[in-house]
């Protein structure tokens, strides 16, 4: 055993494992530096790059369902062929709308300790406000949101939820609107924290719906943790 | 204004620019923003696939849209991004599912100012009772069987301009005959509105008013959708409905107000002639409504109610009201389960008559007239089984004394108008039923389905066409309203008597059974 831990090998290990280990994980918050700081803010436990699904185009009969008509997007009759009456067959390409694109969406469990100190080291202006005894999760580069709607938090609110197996879901008690560069939104979800997760809930999912957008995000506790304290 | 300085909009960016090269090589684009991040990859499917279905959580964007049922390939450059619409009225979440809502998701015809549409609804039914006259009753979706039918062929669309809008569709096909003749409000006074309007089935126009989340007021003749099916069999489970539906108004005339106070909720007042009518029967206009509420997208409830109509021929004292409850319920979705969906519905039906010599209750007690009133139910569940094959099956219950929302048997051409001496539906006349359904769906497109269901019904009062049918010898002779002898010559009188028909061959009965067995099989078509 002496000679291991005399060999060359044994401090060579050592470092080379201390490099692999994440940064959180490697280093006190103190010690952070900026890059140290805008790694954590691009990929962690605390921060998630997401494509959200898209719901599938209103027909005209939920549209007027809705009280509306017309969405200006009819794909033309090239779209058909003999497979669209059997199913046998390849179907035609002709016709077929453009596709509308997803962006990636970043979600951050915003109210973890890492996660400020990150935005801080990282020179990050105005991060969301915190409410005291709340989590707090954002979604950020949210696309086509008018941040001066009233109404819109109350909506948002309704659809947001942490979950974890058995327990009961909890839902949003309150949802902020941030405005970003680009007309894009920052949207900041809280949830109370009148139980607290621990690491025995192994998985928290982050639900939102955002009109035409649906979001799910796994959070693993287990990954969470600073020095074996869970950073929520 | 805030602003936010982050490094996530620089991979935003990249992603974009990504995507977009990856678009130009026929890369679907999806896929591509992913790749430029491979946790996103793994992290964003898995929560979604494993999400509870009480979550409006739609499915992800598919990789592979071969099948003609997803709606778009992606093949062209990419677009902007959508905005997040919470707005729309419950453009939320996927309707797509429910009973009474087409599942397309692309319009094949739709334009600035108008937007296209085109149904065909054909059937071949065959029925265990095999009457000899083809003759099917007791139900609007099918008049014929042992042939070709053509049940249905609409064409029309929306107009829509500024915010203005408009809607005709029409409904050439057998419905034009079936449909129409169970209303015998036109026979009020002149002009025959039932040969003015029988081969449209919509027609209205309207103003849309940028009010919360809008405002329509929209005046001519629209769909009911009480009794929760829709009159077009596409966008049903089943083909046949319940009682509770075919049974119950599949329009109204007259003007509605749809208010929409979040994108989840509809209040819809009406002001109408009738109980599906053209006309107004007596010297009342009717009032009723609907409440339509969309909590979340597993869930949908619909409040309908109608009041004050006065509904029958030449008896101005009798009102109807009527309450049609219905829920649908999407319990779950699951993409790449052998089952992929599951749904269902419930619906409760009670209504009833006062006035005009009947009550809604307690009839016959302590002296009082009749009790004229209805009660049915119905419930449906649905299994897609990827999204070109579904299984639906369920069925209802009906009971309705007096029997004032029976269909009438088209006995020797009776109708609404003329009524039959052989059914009548007068106070005191019973009428009970159930039914139920086993329907399979192939779609092979999100425009096409064929179907085969087989349908059971039963009524406790001899209802349906039996194998001798319901058509005089020779033919109708043109006097539905009476008795029919053996030679096919009218009795002359609604009255039966001995000795009537004597120099005729005695009376003629047409030949109606309590229960009906059908195979039916359709291709439907919706653009």
């Amino acid at each position: 055993m002496q000679t291991i831990l005399k060999s060359p090998i044994f401090p060579l290990s050592v470092m080379l494992l201390m490099a692999a280990a994440p940064v959180w994980k490697s280093k006190q918050m103190e010690q952070w530096s900026e890059d140290d700081a805008k790694l954590i803010l691009t990929n962690s436990p605390w921060v998630k790059k997401v494509t959200p699904a898209l719901l599938p185009r209103l027909n005209e009969d939920q549209r007027r369902q809705g009280g509306q008509m017309g969405g200006g997007d009819g794909i033309g009759m090239e779209a058909f062929t003999p497979a669209t009456l059997t199913g046998v067959g390849a179907s035609s390409t002709a016709g077929k709308r453009r596709p509308t694109r997803v962006a990636t969406l970043e979600i951050r469990w915003e109210s973890a300790r890492a996660v400020r100190a990150a935005e801080v080291k990282a020179h990050e202006e105005d991060p969301p406000a915190l409410a005291d005894g709340s989590y707090v999760v954002a979604i950020y580069d949210v696309p086509g949101i008018d941040v001066n709607q009233t109404a819109l938090p109350f909506q948002l609110k309704k659809d947001a939820f942490l979950k974890v197996e058995g327990k009961k879901d909890r839902r949003a008690s309150r949802v902020d609107l941030l405005p970003q560069d680009g007309g894009l939104a920052t949207v900041v979800f809280m949830f109370p924290r009148s139980e607290e997760f621990t690491t025995q809930d192994k998985r928290i999912t982050f639900i939102a719906q955002l009109g035409r957008l649906s979001v799910a995000q796994y959070f693993y506790t287990e990954e969470m943790t600073i020095q074996g304290k869970l950073e929520l | 204004m805030r602003t936010t300085m982050r490094t996530k909009g620089r991979s935003v960016l990249i992603a974009g620019l990504l995507a977009g090269l990856a678009g130009q090589f026929g890369i679907q684009t999806a896929k591509a923003q992913q790749a430029t991040d491979p946790a996103t990859k793994a992290e964003s499917s898995d929560p979604a696939a494993a999400t509870p279905a009480s979550t409006p959580v739609a499915s992800p964007t598919p990789d592979a849209p071969a099948d003609p049922q997803t709606p778009a390939t992606p093949a062209a450059p990419p677009a902007t991004p959508p905005p997040v619409d919470l707005d729309t009225p419950f453009a939320y979440a996927d309707f797509t599912w429910m009973l009474s809502n087409p599942r397309n998701h692309d319009e094949v015809l739709d334009g600035k100012y108008f937007s296209g549409e085109f149904r065909v609804d054909t059937n071949f039914m065959y029925d265990y009772n095999h009457p000899i006259d083809h003759t099917l009753d007791e139900t609007t979706e099918g008049e014929r069987t042992g042939e070709f039918v053509i049940q249905a062929l609409g064409v029309g669309g929306d107009f829509h301009a500024g915010n203005m809008q408009g809607r005709i569709l029409t409904q050439f096909g057998a419905v034009a005959t079936a449909v129409p003749r169970n209303d015998a409000s036109y026979s009020l006074g002149q002009w025959q509105l039932n040969d003015a309007y029988r081969y449209l089935t919509e027609m209205w126009g309207g103003y849309h008013i940028n009010y919360k989340h809008g405002l329509n007021i929209q005046v001519g003749d629209f769909l009911s959708y009480i009794g929760l099916f829709s009159y077009y069999s596409f966008d049903n489970w089943t083909y046949q409905p319940s009682y509770v539906s075919s049974n119950t108004p599949w329009f109204f005339t007259g003007m509605r107000v749809q208010f929409f106070p979040t994108n989840k909720l509809k209040f819809e007042p009406w002001y109408i002639n009738g109980w599906q009518t053209y006309a107004k029967y007596n010297g009342r206009l009717a009032l009723g409504g609907q409440i339509l509420w969309r909590p979340t997208g597993n869930w949908d409830f619909v409040w309908n109610t109608y009041t004050l109509g006065r509904d029958v021929l030449y008896n101005p004292y009798r009102s109807r009201y009527h309450a049609d409850w219905s829920q649908e319920y999407k319990f779950f979705e699951h993409p790449a389960s052998f089952i992929t969906r599951a749904a269902m519905t419930a619906t409760e039906d009670f209504g009833c008559e006062t006035g005009g010599g009947v009550v809604c209750t307690h009839g016959g007690v302590n002296g009082r007239p009749p009790a004229q009133n209805f009660t049915g139910i119905m419930a449906y569940q649905r299994l897609w089984f990827g999204e070109k094959f579904a299984f639906s099956y369920g069925g209802g219950v009906v009971s309705n004394p007096g029997r004032y929302l029976a269909l009438l048997p088209p006995i020797n051409g009776a109708t609404a108008t003329s009524g039959t001496p052989y059914f009548t539906e007068n106070p005191g006349d019973k009428f009970r039923g159930y039914d139920f359904q086993l329907s399979f769906d192939y779609m092979p497109s999100q425009w096409v389905t064929w179907k085969v269901e087989f349908t059971q019904r039963g009524a406790q009062q001899p209802l349906f066409v039996g194998p001798g049918g319901v058509t005089p010898p020779g033919g109708n002779n043109g006097s539905p309203q009476y008795y029919a002898c053996n030679d096919g010559t009218s009795a002359g009188t609604a009255t039966l008597s001995p000795g009537l028909c004597g120099n005729d061959g005695g009376v003629w009965q047409p030949n109606l059974v309590k229960q009906e067995r059908r195979w039916i099989f359709s291709l439907m078509v919706k653009l």
